[in-house]
């Protein structure tokens, strides 16, 4: 591509970016059109890929494609194995997509359409995704070891130690924090409890049913799986509307335990200890999906950024015939 | 009725390639030639879940 078409191209999807950033700004309503955000998310993510990666791969790692990876050097068929880059993608994407920008965007959402926005797509560009690229750059250089082994070589036993340590911390922290936001979301709504509560017997039975009932039958038991979600989500409105079942399964959230200094509910410790257990019980079923279900995941956003985007397109020629204004909303928020 | 026939076999054979569902026919199937012995289906899950969940992770 010759060079000033680039740099035209280049300018105008950082225009383009700029403008959907200004209309999440400007825009006064309380509905907006999805699409900005993914505008302004897809031409951040195009810039942020195309000069800020591009500037930490070669000034920084001086990337090379001739250099073989460790999964290369060191393919014992278990632990190393050479594996395909959107597989690798797939276990990136879901690396990134954890606990960090959960908590976050969502407190940030109260504020309008705008910090959450920027949390999200700023905080990526120049944090997590560049964090994420700076340990598995080193890890690369260094046999694929963790940010804990190499502190230990490379600085000494005790950093090794610490950074662990810290590690641990953060795992400590983000399980409470998450465990803290689930117990408010689900205090006071029995229907998302019963839901919740049943995915973890669904999820080991799945985990049952390829390892000793079916082995290997992966499409039998996601089948059953799907069929058992719809369930608990029918059995969770079930229980909502039922008078008994309601009082069991309503609980007080701790805000207002808090401020009643009413008796702690058992829910935090419960999920918590859940959550653990649905982690380590059926990782095996959940290795397998892992990857499946990431480039699943990938394949139905593109769909639905199509789908918003036609729907956009649709919104816009409607506008120009004088049907309908382009975002519908009353009040500011 | 045939192409639809056929086109119903690829998409089902893509989906078990997918999903890893044909792993054992697909390590039968390479191990043939080798005239090697193969583990029954469940021994082939067992080692292979078993060697999998050995495996360090992250999240």
């Amino acid at each position: 591509m010759p060079r000033a078409v680039s740099h035209l191209m280049w300018i105008g999807i950082a225009a383009l970016g700029a403008g959907a950033f200004a209309v999440l700004a400007l825009k006064r309503g309380e509905t907006i059109n999805a699409a900005w955000v993914l505008t302004a998310a897809l031409c951040t993510y195009a810039v942020g890929y195309r000069f800020y990666a591009r500037f930490i791969a070669r000034r920084i790692f001086a990337l090379d494609d001739a250099r073989p990876t460790p999964a290369v050097r060191l393919n014992d068929g278990h632990d190393f194995v050479p594996t395909s880059k959107w597989v690798v993608f797939g276990h990136h994407f879901a690396a990134i997509a954890g606990a960090g920008p959960l908590v976050g965007p969502i407190l940030a959402a109260q504020f309008g359409f705008l910090p959450g926005t920027i949390w999200i797509i700023v905080g990526v560009v120049v944090a997590g995704a560049v964090q994420d690229f700076v340990i598995l750059g080193a890890s690369i250089r260094r046999d694929g070891k963790s940010l804990g082994q190499m502190a230990r070589e490379e600085i000494g036993t005790t950093a090794g130690w610490l950074a662990l340590l810290g590690v641990f911390a953060i795992i400590v922290i983000l399980i409470a924090v998450l465990a803290m936001v689930v117990v408010n979301a689900l205090a006071e709504s029995p229907w998302g409890v019963v839901s919740l509560a049943l995915t973890i017997p669904i999820a080991l039975l799945m985990g049952v049913w390829m390892r000793w009932l079916r082995p290997g039958r992966v499409i039998e038991a996601s089948l059953i799986g799907l069929v058992l979600l719809g369930l608990a989500l029918w059995a969770g409105q079930w229980a909502a509307q039922t008078p008994w079942l309601k009082t069991l399964f309503t609980f007080t959230s701790p805000e207002e335990i808090r401020s009643k200094k009413a008796r702690a509910t058992p829910i935090p410790t419960d999920l918590t200890a859940a959550q653990v257990r649905a982690r380590t019980i059926d990782k095996a079923e959940r290795l397998r999906f892992n990857n499946r279900l990431n480039s699943g995941l990938c394949a139905a956003f593109l769909l639905i950024i199509l789908a918003i985007m036609v729907d956009t397109a649709r919104e816009c020629i409607a506008v120009l015939r004088g049907r309908r204004p382009m975002a519908a909303g009353g009040s500011a928020p | 009725m045939t192409i639809a026939r056929t086109l119903l076999g690829a998409l089902w054979a893509g989906l078990r390639c997918w999903s890893g569902d044909d792993a054992y026919e697909r390590s039968c199937a390479e191990h043939a030639g080798h005239g090697h012995e193969m583990l029954s289906r469940r021994a082939f899950y067992r080692a292979y879940f078993d060697r999998r969940g050995k495996r360090p992770r992250c999240c």
